[in-house]
């Protein structure tokens, strides 16, 4: 700092004042003992006073104001409203559901773990304030051995409206978490989906993927199929047809294979059936099918899965993708007769609402959107009120085994033999534990499931449709099936997953198969269109009085289970 | 007697009788010492920062002398004695204090010598001890400012409005001061300057030259400048103007 000479020209307290050889005046504090026309010695005052008046202050501005623009745009992005919840679900060894919460810039506010899985992701990563692109891209980092992805959206705004009123920022935020979603699946639900699948404890997202797993099997149900050829698909088999599906959702016709009808149409789509069993002899078997159930007296042995309340809105005919590519294996031929199979598939298609196709035989991604997305819906209610109705059962039963517990040993010997003729009756019903899929007329009293029809009919009794013509028998049986759809079970499946108890391999199963374990009797719901309502050509009734359990009973028990 | 005595003491002026006892009147000289020995004893003490007495502490024999040196040095006519006499043996202490190197409590910026070496840091700069050439150089300087504030005062301007209005940057301080120059040269200009007691800017613009030419609003926001460094030129304060080399 150079120094130049001034002249003290003033003193006020310890103020000096001086002027220098060029004129200016310079006034500084000092505490000398200085007087009126002595020469000091004078710092560079241009320099300093440049400095302090100067830098200083515009340094010390600029630091508050970036120190005060950070903070206040991150809470302002904080203070951003919620646009959209974003579902991370997967399957396979590492089943984990996470949920985000995404503002209106594309960022996200705050990331809930609905699972072990899903905290022990977010533990790895930074999410908040994050784009949602970069936290579904990190997530999928962080879970490398993870095979199967959803991602669902769910706007918050305008929940209800169509998608064509949808906001901007609303389906530009969609639109980059779908192209963020890379091979994973990409769907879009609603809040009334998400504010059901909250209550059951389950993402919107993995009640989505149930609702995949059953349009995939509905896919396998394709009217090309030649009628006379049974086919019999597991889960294992169609699991390709899910990354399909998954894609398919958005897919391409290339992805597309449709499959032949099939004059007996055995489909075993249960989860647990697919993780438990490996072939279509077991696809035979009650509570492996995931198909709709067949009216009665057509003999045909479709196995509905007990566990998709989407079964009411299963797709039609067109080819879709997903579809498998090879049947696992064929039901004894005879067995069906191709008329009745070919009228049952009508009767499926009727039953169902329409998927809207392009002409290309291509789902619209939209419409299967919204397909899906009402799949995902309809599953979900029928759970919830199953899960409720047997909360109440429950009780009672623990009643009335404080009850019996207080009987004499004889008794209790009798009834030990008694429970033990119920279960070897219903193993012999239902020998294959475990599919998710197993709902079928067989819910007829069981089902809780609100069909769509159901719902609107008023769920006809069952006795009432035994007793009804077989014209009524078949539309019974189709309200039965969308019934029996919605009263499919997947939420103890769901509950499952996130235990990621199968660890096949297989994906399909991986993503079900825990269900098998828990689900021992869900295939009882199939029971009166499976063999086992062949041989005594009596449907089962309520599980409480024979001692068979639904495979809605199984599912609500497991969710009781796993909320206690 | 004794207040005829005090009252004939009382007319007389401190610098009248320094300039009778610098002119050599030593009755006067031992008057003047005698009568301000409080004032001087008070000063040191201050500067020592405790009590002194007279016969033991040295202290006490270096103000004296300091303000027997201070009688010398004073050689202007206007008031002002006192305080200079009390820098003087200020700063007189600091020196002794220095060479005998005994009070640490003397602040390092104060025992630390002054010369004219720009390399001191200005709050490292001592007590500046003079001869008495150098005393003389800066009582002018002081006089010279006390005539330069009382010059401006018809002007109704003080030097804090001057240092106020002062320009900053280097070339319109140095623009200013050659219109100052001008003005306070020019015949005419000059006495009306003087008469009017206001910068006859008009006039001013009339007269400068075409590197010199600014505008009328600028002339009137560095009007008490102008009308600082034309007072120099025309008071014809010296030192001022050797300082400033105007």
């Amino acid at each position: 700092m150079s120094q130049r000479r001034g002249l003290v020209i003033e003193r006020s307290g310890d103020k000096v004042t001086a002027i220098t050889k060029s004129g200016e005046f310079v006034t500084w504090r000092d505490d000398r003992d200085l007087i009126p026309g002595e020469e000091v010695l004078l710092p560079a005052p241009r320099f300093q006073g440049f400095f302090w008046k100067r830098v200083v202050p515009a340094t010390a501005l600029a630091a508050i104001l970036i120190v005060t623009s950070f903070f206040g745009y991150r809470q302002y992005l904080y203070a951003r409203p919620v646009l959209a919840y974003v579902t991370f679900d997967t399957s396979g060894e590492v089943p984990a559901s996470i949920e985000l919460e995404v503002n209106d810039r594309g960022l996200v506010k705050r990331a809930v773990a609905l699972d072990d899985a899903g905290a022990e992701a977010l533990s790895r990563i930074t999410v908040e304030m994050q784009s949602v692109q970069t936290v579904l891209m990190r997530l999928r980092e962080t879970m490398p051995s993870v095979t199967q992805v959803i991602i669902a959206f769910i706007p918050v705004t305008e929940e209800s409206a169509p998608e064509s009123k949808m906001s901007s920022k609303v389906s530009g935020l969609a639109q980059r978490v779908f192209d963020s979603a890379g091979e994973a699946t990409a769907v879009m639900l609603d809040m009334e989906t998400r504010a059901i699948a909250q209550e059951l404890g389950l993402s919107a997202g993995r009640a989505a993927l149930w609702a995949l797993w059953n349009l995939e099997v509905d896919a396998l149900q394709e009217p090309g199929s030649e009628p006379g050829t049974a086919q019999t698909v597991d889960p294992g088999q169609a699991e390709p047809a899910s990354t399909e599906v998954q894609t398919g959702l958005v897919g391409s016709p290339d992805d597309e294979e449709p499959v032949g009808s099939q004059s007996t149409q055995t489909i075993s789509g249960g989860p647990a059936g697919s993780s438990s069993s490996g072939g279509g002899e077991k696809s035979t078997q009650p509570g492996q099918g995931s198909g709709k159930a067949p009216p009665k007296g057509t003999g045909t042995t479709v196995h509905e899965d007990p566990v998709n309340p989407g079964g009411s809105t299963k797709p039609p005919s067109p080819p879709k993708p997903g579809g498998p590519k090879e049947p696992d294996s064929k039901t004894p031929p005879g067995q069906q007769k191709k008329a009745d199979t070919q009228a049952l598939l009508d009767m499926i298609k009727k039953s169902l609402p329409e998927l809207k196709w392009d002409d290309g035989g291509k789902l619209d991604p939209k419409k299967s959107d919204k397909e899906l997305e009402k799949l995902a819906k309809d599953w979900l209610k029928g759970l919830l009120e199953v899960s409720k109705s047997h909360e109440d059962k429950d009780d009672k039963d623990k009643e009335k085994d404080k009850d019996k517990s207080k009987d004499k040993d004889d008794d209790r010997d009798r009834r030990d033999k008694d429970d033990n003729k119920k279960e070897s009756k219903g193993s012999t019903v239902d020998p294959k534990p475990a599919s998710p899929g197993g709902s079928s007329s067989g819910n007829k009293d069981n089902s809780k499931g609100p069909g769509k029809e159901q719902e609107k009919q008023g769920k006809p009794d069952k006795q009432d449709k035994n007793q009804k013509n077989p014209k009524d028998k078949d539309k019974d049986d189709r309200d039965d099936k969308q019934g029996s759809g919605k009263g499919k079970n997947p939420g103890s499946e769901s509950g499952s997953i996130y235990k990621g108890s199968d660890k096949s391999g297989d994906d399909k199963s991986s993503l079900w198969g825990s269900y098998g374990k828990d689900s021992v009797g869900s295939s009882g719901k199939k029971e009166p269109h499976s063999s086992g309502d062949k041989e005594d050509g009596k449907p089962n009734s309520g599980s409480s009085n024979t001692g068979y359990r639904s495979p809605l009973w199984w599912t609500s028990e497991f969710l009781r289970r796993l909320w206690k | 007697m004794i207040l005829s005595f005090l009252t004939a003491t009382a007319k007389k002026s401190v610098e009248a009788r320094v300039a009778r006892a610098r002119d050599g009147d030593s009755r006067e000289r031992e008057d003047l010492i005698r009568d301000y020995t409080p004032f001087i004893l008070k000063t040191a003490s201050t500067t020592a920062g405790r009590y002194l007495t007279v016969g033991r502490d040295d202290e006490v024999s270096v103000a004296l002398l300091a303000f027997d040196e201070a009688i010398n040095a004073y050689s202007s006519p206007r008031p002002g004695f006192l305080a200079f006499a009390a820098t003087v043996i200020r700063r007189r202490l600091i020196d002794y204090y220095r060479k005998e190197n005994r009070r640490d409590e003397v602040p390092f910026s104060s025992v630390t010598p002054l010369d004219d070496s720009e390399d001191w840091p200005i709050d490292a700069q001592a007590s500046r001890t003079y001869d008495l050439d150098g005393w003389s150089k800066v009582l002018e300087r002081r006089d010279d400012i006390e005539r330069w504030q009382e010059a401006l005062r018809p002007y109704r301007l003080s030097l804090k409005d001057v240092a106020k209005a002062a320009p900053k940057h280097a070339d319109a301080r140095e623009r200013a001061m050659s219109i100052g120059q001008i003005l306070a040269t020019h015949r005419v200009l000059k006495e009306k300057f003087l008469r009017e007691k206001k910068l006859p800017i008009p006039e001013i613009l009339a007269i400068l030259p075409d590197d010199l030419r600014v505008s009328k609003k600028t002339l009137e926001r560095q009007r008490a400048y102008i009308t600082a460094i034309a007072l120099i030129v025309a008071h014809n304060l010296g030192s001022l103007r050797e300082f400033l080399e105007l």
